[in-house]
């Protein structure tokens, strides 16, 4: 077989169970099927059987139900209606169950639908009637009854309680009365005596109004109890009469007494009590005597009984049920007969199922491990094939390696010239920068002295303020000078008044004008005075003006002086911070080169290391190749059975595994080497043997070669 | 003139023992100025010399009335001189303008001059009183001339004349 | 003893020489109602003993003399040795107008010699007549009925000389005094009270200056007792004005006095005799009135006496009391010191003055005057419809110049004459002219005051409640009232143009002639209390103005005087 055509295994192995599993099923199915026939004819019979005995049941009840009835017609007690009721209530249920199991009988349905109807016309045209006229009759009140009633003696009762509400109420007047007359007695005041006798009386009145209720009440009890026996309404007569009687007086006494209270309470109670007695007692004897009166007996019981009517009803019922009981057996017979020809069919089908299933199931096995061995087999070859492909590989793998550490090493080296002539560079750079820092230093310097310069300008124009201010100063004065002029004008006045009070003095006055002529002469001279200060003050102000004016010219031009030489070493500085910004740009990129160096130099370093880790790896793959071929190996020899036999393919494996053990401690540093590329073409790979009889003669080259290489290294 | 002539002078008066003559031939008069030419007062009936002073108007007054002041709780009336005597008003200068109180039997007046200059003592016969005047004053005002040094003349002026009542009558309301 | 020393003395003396004449004066004219009464003769006599001797030791020898005569008459008085009959009183009322003369001589020249020689004869007569005292004592009584007649000659002589004099001699008396007020220097005598509470109102002013310059060395911390000492220290100056003001006040008991002997005299003299009742003695006047009154009441007086009262028989018809009543009553009322003058003679007959105004060419026939008018007229110059001149009066000069004295006072004078019943003089004077509350206003820039009871209220309207009834006359409505509105520039003569702020315009009301009239003026900048000042002579004549204010700043406003502007406003309106 080829691997093309196969369905997968387990389809196979699957199918052919399933086979197996189908034939069991239809074998189990057959079995099962007769056993099911098997039984419903069992059930069969034995519906049949309890159609049977429920008919018989059925038959019972209604057997019942006439005994109950006769029963209770006769004893006239309700307890004897039991087994009649019972006995209709089981009947109905009965016949219900028996139509529901013979239903696939209609016509035995139909019978047990008649059985129903009879009975049930028995019932209503029979039972019934009788047992209601025996109710009637048992019902019926008696003058035993009645005699029971009186016996009860609850009459009594209510008479006793009544008539000592009023014997209470008579002895009470009494007793008023008594002390009524003893006040008469005692008194002497006429009006006392007067009013005492309308009370005494009116006290008499009172109890004699009493009697005469308590009469009215033993009236109505009288008429009752001649009505009890006669059974007559006249005799009810002295009843009512007396029972008006008794209410109007009642009342009529209550108004009297109405100054008394609990005289008239008492009074209520006895009249609520003889209601009660009236209501309970009296009501009640009444009704039962009048019911006595048009009652059934049980003559009119007996002339029923007689008519037999029950007896028919009877006799037709009883022969439809053993009809219908015929009928169940003989079904009965034929379903046993069925059952039995069933039983052998599955019995034979049985046997001959197993017999053929296990035929095939036997050869579909067969065949499915033997196609399953060879694929294997084939698997396993092609396995080994790879392995040995994947040897080669990995030996590539470490060859490769070894190439790339040797050009890391390279690069190693040329990056440590490009570093040092860098190194030259930026201290060529550096020293630019410092020569361009001592020039700006110096034109720093100047600047110093130039600003050193403008402030001794600055000082001289503040003296020039300040000489502003001795002119403010100055004017100051001529303002006080106006004030001065002021005060020698009133000096003026006063002096001229001085003269005038010196005139009037007269005489007296003579010294005091010359005092006032010194002041006269002391305010020209002061005003002569001011204004020769005025004129000071002009002066001193125009020449200080002057002054100022020059001073603040030759400022002018001193600053001007120190301006130009400013802007000048200004220039200067600027070109000078060029130069230092365009050194650090330099530096800058010297610095820039050195990282990239930098980073070329930890690149190499990495690739070194991959390579180193590429190399391991080569190693640990070459490793596994060969364990995956002794797996191979294992795995023919299991499904072959052949452990440890082919010599040819176990020897070469074998030999693979110690090779690749030694190579594998060792670690090496990358050197450049130029014979890698040779290297590379003297890769070998060892020969993988067939497994069995494959056409894999292409793999035998690849296995030498790669062990050449690895003696080498 | 100066402290010492002055001084001069008193000594010499002082040796006179008729003091009733000196006053009569030695009068001391307050020289003022309007308007460029100096006049005098006799200074007997000088009572103050003050400056500026706010002057409250008064009606139903001829046009020399200025006003009315208040000097030291006195109420006084103010006349324009300039205007009195036929001249033309001016403007107050500060420390120039001067009001002079006068004081006769009758009247305190006020009267406002350019400015005060000094005292002059002048004596009788030094004061020509016929001299011919080319000026537009009222004649009657005048009572002499005399001649300052530096060749101005001073008129005196009468101030019971000047300040007399008929000269300074209110007009009154029917007109 | 120096010159100066002894001037002082007999100044001082004929000062207190004055006052005690007034008061014998006095009292010979009680004596004169009260004969028997020996308490004033007792008075009189101490009062000239005391003359005597000082007059004496101060040298004045003549003065002396007369006095020491007069005390002998009065001894014999005392003595009861002769009886105060007319003759005698007159001649005590000589002795002592002699004496008063030669006082007011004296004074202007200490040498004095005054010719004594018609008293001291008269007293010398009776001193020699005692002995016939009883001789003529009966007639003497009825003298008192008509003296005119009992007179001698000589004595009529020396009567109307004597009433020659009298009124000279009374406008000596007054004219010396009049020039006192103006050279000399007047006395007045003085109650101690008011001299005490000067000197306390005084003193309690010094301990608030003092208080007042210590806290002004701290301004600022003592701000408010500064505020508050000011106020006391003008409270207290409050004070001083009214005391000081006060001690110009005399009672008007002097004028009375004086007008008392002019009563006397004049009833006299023209044998009619008054009773004298006065009331309101205590009323104090300014003592400046008092001098220049009591012409103005001599005059009205004499007038009364002359014209106003009937003769005896005339009296008798008209069922009068045979002694016509002069009543004089002072009284304040609303810053006036008022004074009536009131006789019950026959009034004033105002046809009489109708007739003689129109003889005189004064009045307008076609017009109708109302008696106040007729009545007004006595007061023009050279009116008078007295029949005949009498020295006392009728000339005619008197009238017009005792309403042109009242006027000087800015006061007015009032007449009221019912024909038969008499007639009323009210002299009226507004009080204490120096300090009043006034309300100062700004008219046409320039400010017044006029004082606050001339003023009924200041009112603030908007030109909307003006309305032009002709070119002239305006008029302000407020509710239910018209008031005339007045240019008041115009009323007091300014030139000027009034300053006008349309939104808000101000006039004080004012009542004349019992009518309001509403004075507009610029704006109302308040109340100040003012003290005046005199303005001087030559604006005497101003309308209007009774004086000068010094206001707060320093500046002067003028006081103006309603009761003079009267016709103004009136023409203005």
């Amino acid at each position: 077989m080829s691997y093309k055509k196969n369905k997968s295994l387990k389809t196979k192995v699957l199918s052919g169970s399933f086979l197996t599993m189908i034939f069991l099923l239809g074998l189990g199915i057959t079995a099962i099927l007769a056993l099911r026939s098997i039984s419903n004819t069992n059930e069969w019979v034995n519906h049949t059987h309890e159609a049977i005995g429920q008919a018989i049941r059925v038959k019972e009840d209604a057997m019942n139900m006439e005994t109950g009835m006769r029963g209770f017609l006769l004893s006239g007690k309700e307890s004897f209606l039991e087994p009649y009721n019972q006995g209709l209530s089981d009947f109905s249920k009965a016949i219900k169950t028996l139509q529901s199991k013979v239903s696939d009988n209609p016509g035995q349905v139909e019978k047990m639908g008649e059985v129903e109807k009879i009975i049930k016309e028995w019932v209503s045209n029979v039972t019934e009637p009788a047992i209601e006229l025996r109710r009637k009759i048992g019902d019926a009140p008696t003058m035993n009854d009645v005699a029971l009633l009186v016996g009860k003696k609850e009459g009594k009762k209510y008479f006793d309680k009544f008539r000592s509400q009023i014997g209470r109420f008579i002895e009470v007047e009494e007793v008023l009365l008594r002390q009524r007359e003893a006040e008469m007695q005692t008194s002497s005041d006429l009006d006392t005596i007067r009013k005492n006798a309308k009370w005494v009386i009116h006290t008499h009145n009172v109890i004699a109004e009493a009697r005469g209720i308590l009469n009215s009440a033993i009236d109505m009890e009288t008429g009752l109890r001649g009505y009890l026996l006669a059974g007559q309404e006249e005799f009810l007569e002295p009843y009512r009469s007396g029972k008006n009687r008794f209410d109007t007086n009642l009342n009529k006494l209550q108004e009297t007494v109405s100054d008394n209270p609990p005289q008239v309470r008492l009074l209520s109670q006895a009249q609520d009590t003889l209601s009660e007695w009236d209501s309970n007692v009296a009501n009640k004897m009444i009704s039962l005597r009048r019911s006595i009166g048009d009652a059934p007996t049980m003559d009119n019981m007996a002339d029923l009984v007689a008519e037999a009517r029950g007896k028919t009803y009877f006799d037709q019922f009883r022969t439809l049920i053993d009809e219908f009981i015929a009928a169940e057996e003989k079904l009965m017979t034929i379903r046993q007969s069925d059952a039995e020809t069933t039983r052998m069919v599955s019995v034979w089908t049985i046997v001959v199922g197993i017999l053929v299933s296990v035929c095939i199931s036997l050869l579909y096995s067969l065949r499915l491990s033997s196609n399953l061995t060879g694929h294997i087999h084939k698997f396993l070859h092609d396995i080994r094939k790879n392995a040995e492909k994947l040897d080669d590989a990995s030996h590539d793998l470490s060859e490769n390696s070894r190439e790339l550490s040797g050009y890391a090493a390279e690069q190693a080296s040329s990056i440590e010239e490009t570093s040092s002539s860098m190194e030259e560079v930026s201290g060529i750079v550096r020293n630019n920068a410092q020569l361009a820092k001592e020039s700006s230093e110096q034109s720093y310097n100047v600047n110093r002295q130039m600003a050193e310069l403008s402030e001794a300008m600055s000082k001289i124009s503040d003296s020039n303020e300040q000489s502003d201010g001795l002119v403010d100063i100055i004017n100051e004065i001529g303002a006080k000078t106006e004030v001065i002029d002021e005060i020698v004008f009133q000096t003026k006045l006063l002096s001229f008044n001085a003269s005038v009070e010196a005139e009037r003095a007269g005489e007296h006055g003579r010294g005091f004008a010359v005092v006032a002529q010194e002041v006269g002469n002391l305010a020209q001279m002061s005003g002569k005075a001011a204004m020769e200060i005025a004129g000071i003050v002009q002066n001193s102000t125009s020449k200080a003006g002057q002054i100022i004016k020059e001073n603040s010219n030759r400022v002018t031009e001193g600053t001007r002086i120190v301006r130009d030489i400013l802007t000048q070493s200004e220039t200067v500085a600027q070109s000078s911070s060029k130069i230092s910004e365009a050194s650090n740009e330099q530096s800058r990129g010297i610095s820039q080169i050195g990282i990239a160096i930098e980073n070329i130099n930890s690149a190499t370093q990495k690739t070194a290391s991959i390579a180193e880790d590429a190399a391991s790896s080569s190693m640990t793959l070459n490793q596994q190749s060969s364990n995956l071929i002794r797996y191979v190996n294992e795995m023919h020899g299991y499904i072959s059975g052949r452990v440890g036999s082919s010599s040819e393919q176990d020897e070469h494996l074998f030999r693979t595994e110690n090779s690749e053990v030694t190579y594998l401690d060792e670690r090496r540093r990358p050197q450049p080497t130029p014979s890698r590329m040779q290297a590379r073409s003297e890769t070998k790979h060892p020969p993988l043997r067939k497994a069995t009889g494959t056409d894999d003669l292409s793999y035998h080259q690849e296995e030498g070669d790669e062990d050449k290489v690895w003696k080498e290294l | 003139m100066n402290a010492r002539s002055l001084t001069e002078e008193i000594e010499s008066h002082k040796s006179d023992n008729q003091p009733s003559q000196l006053s009569k031939s030695y009068k001391k008069y307050l020289i003022f100025t309007l308007d460029q030419l100096q006049y005098g007062f006799p200074l007997s009936k000088i009572k103050e010399v003050i400056g500026y002073n706010k002057i409250t108007e008064v009606p139903q007054v001829p046009s020399f009335f200025k006003g009315i002041i208040n000097l030291r709780g006195r109420i006084i009336s103010i006349v324009d001189l300039r205007v009195k005597l036929g001249q033309k008003a001016r403007e107050w200068e500060p420390k120039k303008t001067c009001i002079i109180i006068t004081e006769t039997d009758d009247l305190t007046i006020g009267a406002i001059v350019d400015t005060v200059d000094e005292v002059m003592g002048v004596n009788e016969n030094e004061i020509c009183d016929k001299l011919e005047l080319s000026t537009n004053i009222d004649r009657s005002f005048i009572t002499g001339v005399t001649n300052t040094g530096d060749d101005s003349v001073v008129l005196f002026l009468s101030l019971e004349k000047l300040f007399s009542r008929d000269e300074l009558k209110i007009l009154s309301s029917k007109n | 003893m120096a010159s100066y020393d002894t001037d002082e003395l007999k100044e001082t003396f004929l000062i207190e020489c004055e006052e005690s004449l007034d008061r014998t004066e006095c009292f010979f004219m009680d004596l004169e109602s009260n004969p028997t009464d020996r308490n004033i003769i007792n008075q009189i006599f101490r009062l000239a003993h005391s003359i005597k001797g000082s007059a004496k030791s101060v040298g004045f020898d003549q003065l002396g003399e007369l006095t020491h005569a007069l005390e002998e008459l009065l001894v014999l008085l005392q003595n009861g040795q002769i009886q105060p009959n007319q003759y005698v009183v007159d001649t005590l009322l000589s002795s002592n107008d002699l004496l008063r003369m030669m006082t007011s001589n004296l004074r202007e020249d200490y040498e004095h010699k005054t010719d004594t020689s018609v008293v001291s004869k008269r007293i010398k007569t009776i001193m020699d007549g005692f002995c016939e005292s009883e001789v003529n004592s009966s007639s003497n009584d009825s003298i008192s009925d008509n003296g005119l007649t009992l007179f001698s000659e000589t004595e009529t002589d020396l009567i109307s000389k004597r009433t020659d004099h009298e009124p000279s001699k009374l406008r000596e008396n007054q004219r010396p005094m009049d020039r006192q007020s103006e050279d000399k220097d007047e006395f007045i005598r003085l109650s101690l009270k008011k001299i005490e509470s000067l000197i306390d109102n005084l003193g309690e002013q010094v301990i608030l200056q003092s208080s007042l310059e210590e806290a002004a060395k701290n301004p600022i911390l003592n701000e408010d007792l500064i505020s508050k000492t000011i106020s006391q220290l003008g409270k207290i100056t409050l004070d001083l004005q009214k005391s000081a003001m006060a001690l110009r006040m005399v009672p008007v008991q002097s004028l009375y006095q004086k007008t008392r002997r002019i009563i006397r005299d004049t009833s006299r003299s023209l044998g009619k005799p008054v009773e004298i009742m006065t009331k309101g003695e205590e009323t104090e006047i300014d003592k400046v009135f008092v001098d220049e009154l009591s012409s103005v009441v001599s005059h009205i007086i004499r007038n009364a006496i002359d014209h106003g009262i009937e003769n005896q028989e005339e009296r008798l018809e008209a069922r009068k009391p045979e002694r016509a009543k002069i009543k004089l009553n002072a009284y304040q009322s609303f810053g006036y010191f008022l004074l009536e003058i009131a006789d019950d003679g026959r009034g004033i007959d105002t046809k009489k003055i109708y007739q003689k105004a129109m003889s005189k060419g004064l009045l307008d026939d076609q017009k109708s005057y109302s008696d106040e008018e007729l009545i007004n007229l006595i007061f023009t110059s050279g009116f008078s419809t007295a029949q005949s001149v009498t020295d006392v009066s009728g000339r005619g000069v008197g009238m017009d110049a005792v309403l042109s004295k009242v006027k000087s006072l800015k006061g007015d004078i009032k007449v009221i004459s019912k024909p038969g019943i008499g007639t009323t003089f009210t002299i009226r004077l507004p009080l204490s002219i120096a300090i009043f509350n006034g309300i100062v206003f700004t008219l046409c820039g320039d400010r017044f005051v006029l004082p606050s009871t001339d003023i009924h209220e200041v009112y603030w309207f908007s030109e909307k409640q003006i309305s032009r009834i002709n070119e002239n006359k305006s008029i302000i409505t407020r509710g239910d009232e018209v008031i005339e509105l007045v240019d008041f520039e115009k009323s007091l003569g300014i030139k000027k143009r009034p300053f006008n702020d349309s939104k808000r315009m101000v006039s004080l009301i004012v009542e004349i002639n019992r009518k309001k009239m509403g004075l507009k003026v610029d704006d109302i900048i308040g109340q100040v209390r003012v003290v005046q000042k005199r303005l001087g002579h030559e604006l005497k004549e101003l309308r209007g103005v009774s004086g000068g204010a010094i206001l707060g700043d320093g500046e002067v406003a003028l006081v103006l005087n309603l009761s003079s502007l009267q016709d103004d406003i009136k023409n203005a309106a």
